[in-house]
């Protein structure tokens, strides 16, 4: 019985993995996969003062909580059933984006006047709270290898008038030859993946989970971190992140990257409970320095699961 | 592009030369920032749709609404709560301003797209995507 997981969901393989990952808290994790996450939203400082759009809220009977880690983040307690269609978001004040999902951007922490890369973009969560988080200021590069996804990620880039963004239309595999090697500031990737963070959204991820399609998609997240890399500057800043807890999309990749010349730094971020990325899984042996990556587990702070590792390109 | 720029400073009272304003199509323009503006990439599309070409002079995006809006010393109209709520759900609003053509929308500090005045009420230009659904 796994807390409201429709039976024959989870498969032997996942199970016997995750025991062993978690030990006696794998069926805590069951329990916050089978719950809805809390609906949250982000406002966008850029069209609106947040204190006056949080008033208009709380006036209209919404209940809002703060998210420690992302100054205009918010949960919505109580609100409307479809936080998609209130004037507030139509408007483009703010996006309705996953909590644990605002965290990446943070601790890319992109400043105004820099060249940023959004290497795997769509819908455009992130681009839009980083063209935010650059008060429109400097220039986002927001990638793409979707054309349907893109359209998603334009309209989004409309809705909340982020005039400092740039959308492109390639595979991120081939970003040097696309971008040119060393030139961004800072990089974020956010990379496609077996989405078992997201299981709290939708059962899909763990009906499709297999070690052997989380091997595939491994293969294709080194390739975009290596080509995230190479587009990045010397002295650089660079972001892994995904929503799944999968080692080998996660520590595996970052790990590569070490192999590269990348160094790990630990990110500082207030009021978010994480736990060290891992030193072994398997027959790997990553090594110390992977403890500074972020692992995210749903019972953590209540969102959907995420990883998260903060590089830099040395000088 | 200059017919557009003299049409705003006339119009609104506001100078856009801050901004890097591009023609998309026939009838639209699109507005980015004059850094994104420079940068050399092969791209699908820069910025946001600003404006498109109507009999009357321009009809003014959601986004323009609120860039040109916030420097605008006239043909703004503020409308009460109520009459906010029915504007975002599509409908016309009967009001009386001083003269026909454009006006930007405004609910306290919010901007909330262009309506026309015909002498009688201020048709809604809101795209229907970017209204709320009853
Ligand atoms: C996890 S989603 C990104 C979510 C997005 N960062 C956000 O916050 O809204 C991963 C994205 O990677 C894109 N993708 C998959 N393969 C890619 C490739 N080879 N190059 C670039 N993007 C790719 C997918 O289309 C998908 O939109």
């Amino acid at each position: 019985m796994s807390d409201g997981i429709p039976e024959g969901l989870i498969k032997p393989e996942f199970e016997r993995r995750y025991r062993k990952l978690l030990g006696e808290e794998y069926d805590i994790l069951l329990s916050f996969m089978a719950r809805k996450p809390i609906p949250s939203i982000r406002l966008n400082p850029m069209k609106v003062d947040p204190d006056w759009l949080v008033a208009k809220l709380e006036e209209s009977g919404w209940v809002l909580e703060p998210i420690p880690w992302y100054e205009y983040g918010y949960r919505v307690r109580k609100g409307p059933e479809r936080l998609g269609n209130t004037e507030w978001h139509q408007l483009g004040l703010y996006y309705v984006q996953e909590a644990a999902s605002m965290i990446p951007p943070v601790v890319l922490s992109p400043g105004p006047g820099e060249r940023v890369l959004d290497l795997a973009a769509s819908p455009g969560s992130k681009t839009t709270q980083l063209s935010e988080m650059m008060r429109y200021e400097g220039v986002l590069v927001a990638n793409d290898v979707t054309p349907d996804r893109v359209d998603a990620l334009i309209a989004n880039i409309q809705r909340m008038g982020s005039i400092n963004v740039i959308v492109t239309l390639s595979d991120g595999r081939r970003a040097p030859q696309f971008f040119g090697e060393e030139k961004f500031d800072k990089v974020l990737l956010d990379a496609p993946c077996s989405s078992l963070g997201e299981v709290r959204r939708s059962w899909g991820a763990l009906a499709r989970w297999s070690p052997k399609s989380v091997n595939k998609i491994a293969k294709l997240q080194l390739s975009l971190a290596k080509a995230a890399y190479r587009v990045l500057k010397k002295g650089g800043v660079m972001v892994y992140s995904t929503c799944t807890l999968e080692p080998k999309e996660n520590e595996w990749v970052v790990y590569n990257l070490l192999k590269l010349g990348a160094v790990l730094e630990e990110p500082q971020l207030e009021g978010l409970r994480w736990r060290p990325g891992l030193e072994r899984w398997m027959d790997w042996e990553f090594g110390g320095e992977l403890r500074k990556t972020m692992r995210i587990y749903p019972q953590d702070n209540d969102t959907i699961g995420f990883f998260v590792a903060l590089l830099r390109k040395p000088m | 592009m200059s017919e557009f720029l003299a049409w705003i400073r006339e119009w609104f009272g506001v100078d856009l030369s801050g901004f890097s304003l591009v023609r998309s199509g026939k009838k639209r323009i699109r507005l980015l920032t004059k850094e994104a503006a420079e940068f050399y990439v092969k791209d699908v599309i820069r910025g946001v749709y600003l404006a498109k070409k109507a009999p009357y002079g321009y009809i003014i995006s959601v986004e323009g609404s609120y860039i040109i809006g916030r420097g605008a010393s006239r043909h703004v109209v503020e409308l009460t709560e109520e009459e906010f709520r029915r504007w975002m759900r599509g409908e016309d609003i009967a009001v009386e301003l001083p003269e026909r053509g454009v006006y930007l929308v405004k609910f306290g500090p919010v901007f909330a797209g262009s309506g026309y005045y015909n002498g009688k009420v201020l048709r809604n230009l809101v795209p229907k995507s970017r209204t709320v659904e009853p």
